[in-house]
């Protein structure tokens, strides 16, 4: 009997370890390295803390298993105060009532770091009015050239075919590092044509469009005639050898490309992408935002904290410390461009792209909604389907699925 | 004495406590649980709905995926059990002979068991990647065997057949071990007896070897049906990117990425629930087709 006393004892003392309820303590979930979750605390510690009494735990997550661990913990109620998360999630999960407003509840601050935020990122935090992430970083899309074999980057469509050609001839060719036979290296042919995926106000898909048709034809046949490659794995290793000194990737790769191929210093840049139809070279942006999830204990805290991760000089400081770790954290900060210690040639560049650039459309439903974009594409190119057809299924199946609220 | 004998019995409950608690909460509830979930709405947020069968029907009248889904698994499973038996038995037979080197050799092939299915498809991957830094392309056009490099992973007709390759391979070495297992314990008196009364090495392995592996054989065709109804790792890791689910246009799109697809990147967990008794069905009746078929065999 007294071992059995013992034994239930034990197991009481297990379960009962109930949560310590700490009020001095931020917990930040953050999507993406171990080392940027670090440099993170190590600016909080620095600044932060010292000054508002406040410490801040940062737990990195990985970007494979980030939304999923983000809906389960909604789920179980057991999230951490703050969150930074891929663009269009925040507002995905205020609508799921997990996220607090941060436009209804610290409206003139919003504002500030509105205005000077980069216009093209905000459009896909903000939903309607509402703001339940604020931009955290950037990634572009950006055009990466050998200049030793590609002496002037094609600054139109018509040019990057004509480019294409001549690499052809010499058994070479481009390729599409982000977002090959998906939406992500797509959208920015769909906005040079001048076409997109939904109306001003988001209420109706027009991806049925003669722009749309247009930019597909197109992208499908860099892949068909232009023997643009269908898989992106081995971008790096091709443009070091010069059989891809063509490329159009994420801005991740300006500060790993000097680590990984030393011996191409001066023979590489990146360009603006080349512009179409339209007269656009509207590129992709993505990023990640940071929001609040409700339940918090310390909202008014943790805005302290996202205001203060706003501020030029923190971002220029947390721009220092990544590149240290051969990565790039790009500022949504616009204040802060003119001091970042990028090379000229570069920041010119990616200041002129992010300007004009857009991200993911900020309709409600667009998440489900991808697979359809991406099955007409991979129809097109891969199963040689008419691209009207594709187009039409692919507009009703937007209409469907846009979740008016 | 009735009182000792409980007592006894006391301490072997208490001994089975602990992994029955563990199994109960990991296991029982989440199995019991997801029965009654497949009859709901629940997006794993607000409480679930109960919509009686309408899951199963949509699920078997409306959802193209899902036919696509198992139409590839049957494939895959139609492929890879047979022969990733045949050719463990082969190995098995080889190494049965008593050949210099064999615990190396069995070592070898039992490795890829050892490896975790998530890093060979990592390798894999890089094998079959598509360009010229691919290795299958790298030694294929090398041997001037094929003429433009291939998209193996990012082509409908071959990214099925590429990971099928994949998983014969990795699934030969535990099929070898326990093949040799039941080859050693084939008496040495009913062999020398054969080959006294003059049956030649092709009939002592067709009448004699073979149907005493026939037990080893129905366990691993069990198992092996078993886990190639529930192929995950492979199609996660080889045919699916951030922005699309088992290969281009769905070409290898099988039934348990399809169920974490719907549960877990769409939350819809009443669908998925479904989808998982219905694989259950599935597997409950070919398991239990494969002991009749074999019963009427040893009759």
């Amino acid at each position: 009997m007294r071992k059995l006393v013992f034994f239930c004892s034990v197991l009481f003392l297990m379960f009962s370890c109930a949560k310590r309820e700490q009020k001095n303590v931020l917990t930040l979930w953050h999507v993406g390295s171990e080392e940027e979750a670090q440099i993170i605390k190590a600016l909080a510690d620095k600044y932060f803390t010292p000054q508002s009494g406040i410490s801040v735990v940062c737990e990195s997550i990985s970007w494979s298993e980030a939304h999923t661990k983000y809906l389960t913990t909604i789920a179980g109620e057991v999230l951490p105060d703050l969150g930074t998360m891929g663009l269009t999630w925040a507002t995905e999960f205020g609508y799921k009532g997990a996220m607090i407003d941060m436009a209804e509840r610290f409206p003139e601050d919003v504002k500030v770091i509105k205005n000077n935020t980069f216009s093209s990122i905000w459009n896909s935090a903000e939903y309607k009015g509402k703001v339940y992430g604020i931009p955290f970083d950037l990634t572009i899309q950006l055009l990466y050239y050998r200049s030793d074999i590609i002496p002037n980057p094609p600054k139109t469509w018509q040019q990057l075919v004509e480019v294409l050609k001549e690499l052809n001839s010499k058994n070479k060719t481009m390729m599409i590092a982000w977002g090959s036979l998906d939406w992500i290296g797509f959208s920015p042919f769909l906005w040079q044509a001048g076409g997109d995926y939904y109306n001003a106000d988001g209420t109706k898909s027009i991806i049925n469009s003669k722009q749309a048709t247009t930019a597909l034809s197109f992208f499908a046949d860099l892949y068909k005639k232009y023997n643009v490659p269908r898989s992106a794995e081995n971008f790096g290793a091709g443009f070091r050898s010069g059989e891809y000194p063509l490329g159009m990737c994420g801005n991740w790769l300006i500060n790993s490309f000097p680590y990984e191929m030393p011996e191409l210093e001066g023979k590489w840049s990146i360009a603006l992408l080349p512009k179409g139809p339209a007269g656009k070279n509207t590129s992709f942006i993505g990023g990640r935002v940071i929001g609040i999830f409700k339940g918090t204990k310390n909202l008014e805290k943790a805005f302290e904290f996202i205001k203060f991760l706003s501020k030029p000089e923190i971002q220029k400081e947390m721009y220092i410390e990544v590149a240290k770790t051969k990565n790039i954290y790009l500022p949504p900060n616009i204040s802060i461009w003119k001091e970042l210690p990028i090379k000229d040639e570069f920041k010119k560049v990616l200041f002129e792209q992010i300007k004009e650039a857009k991200g993911p459309p900020s309709v409600l439903g667009w998440d489900d909604s991808t697979k359809y974009v991406v099955e007409a594409i991979q129809n097109v190119i891969v199963a040689n389907k008419p691209i009207e057809e594709e187009l039409k299924k692919c507009e009703e199946k937007l209409n469907k699925y846009i979740i008016v609220k | 004495m009735k009182k000792n004998k409980f007592k006894k019995q006391l301490i072997s409950y208490l001994f089975i406590l602990p992994a029955f608690f563990i199994l109960t909460i990991f296991v029982f509830i989440p199995v019991i649980a997801s029965f009654f979930l497949s009859f709901t709405e629940y997006d794993g947020i607000s409480p679930p709905k109960i919509v009686g069968l309408k899951n199963y029907i949509d699920i078997i009248l409306n959802d193209k995926l899902f036919w696509k889904a198992i139409f590839n698994t049957v494939y895959y499973v139609i492929f890879t059990v047979p022969i990733g038996i045949a050719c463990s038995l082969l190995v098995a037979m080889a190494l049965y002979q008593k050949i210099k080197f064999s615990t190396l050799f069995r070592t070898g092939f039992f490795l890829p068991t050892v490896t975790s299915v998530a890093a060979i498809s990592v390798v894999w991957r890089w094998i079959y990647s598509g360009d010229r830094y691919g290795l299958l392309n790298y030694i294929l056009t090398k041997l001037g065997i094929l003429a433009t490099l291939q998209d193996w992973l990012l082509q409908p007709s071959t990214t099925l057949p590429a990971i099928i390759v994949m998983s014969i391979w990795g699934g030969i070495g535990y099929n070898t071990i326990i093949l040799l297992a039941g080859l050693q314990s084939i008496p040495d008196s009913v062999l020398d007896a054969s080959k006294i009364d003059g049956a030649t090495p092709w009939e002592r392995f067709w009448y004699i070897i073979l149907p005493m592996l026939k037990p080893v054989m129905l366990f691993l065709v069990i198992m092996s049906t078993i886990n190639s109804f529930q192929v995950f790792e492979q199609v996660y890791i080889m045919a699916s990117t951030t922005e699309y689910f088992g290969g281009v246009l769905y070409s290898a799109l099988t039934i348990v990425p399809y169920l974490y697809e719907r549960a877990f990147k769409r939350f819809l967990l009443g669908y998925a629930s479904a989808l998982a008794y219905l694989l259950f069905a599935i597997i409950f009746i070919i398991t239990l087709i494969y002991m009749k078929v074999s019963k009427f065999y040893e009759q």
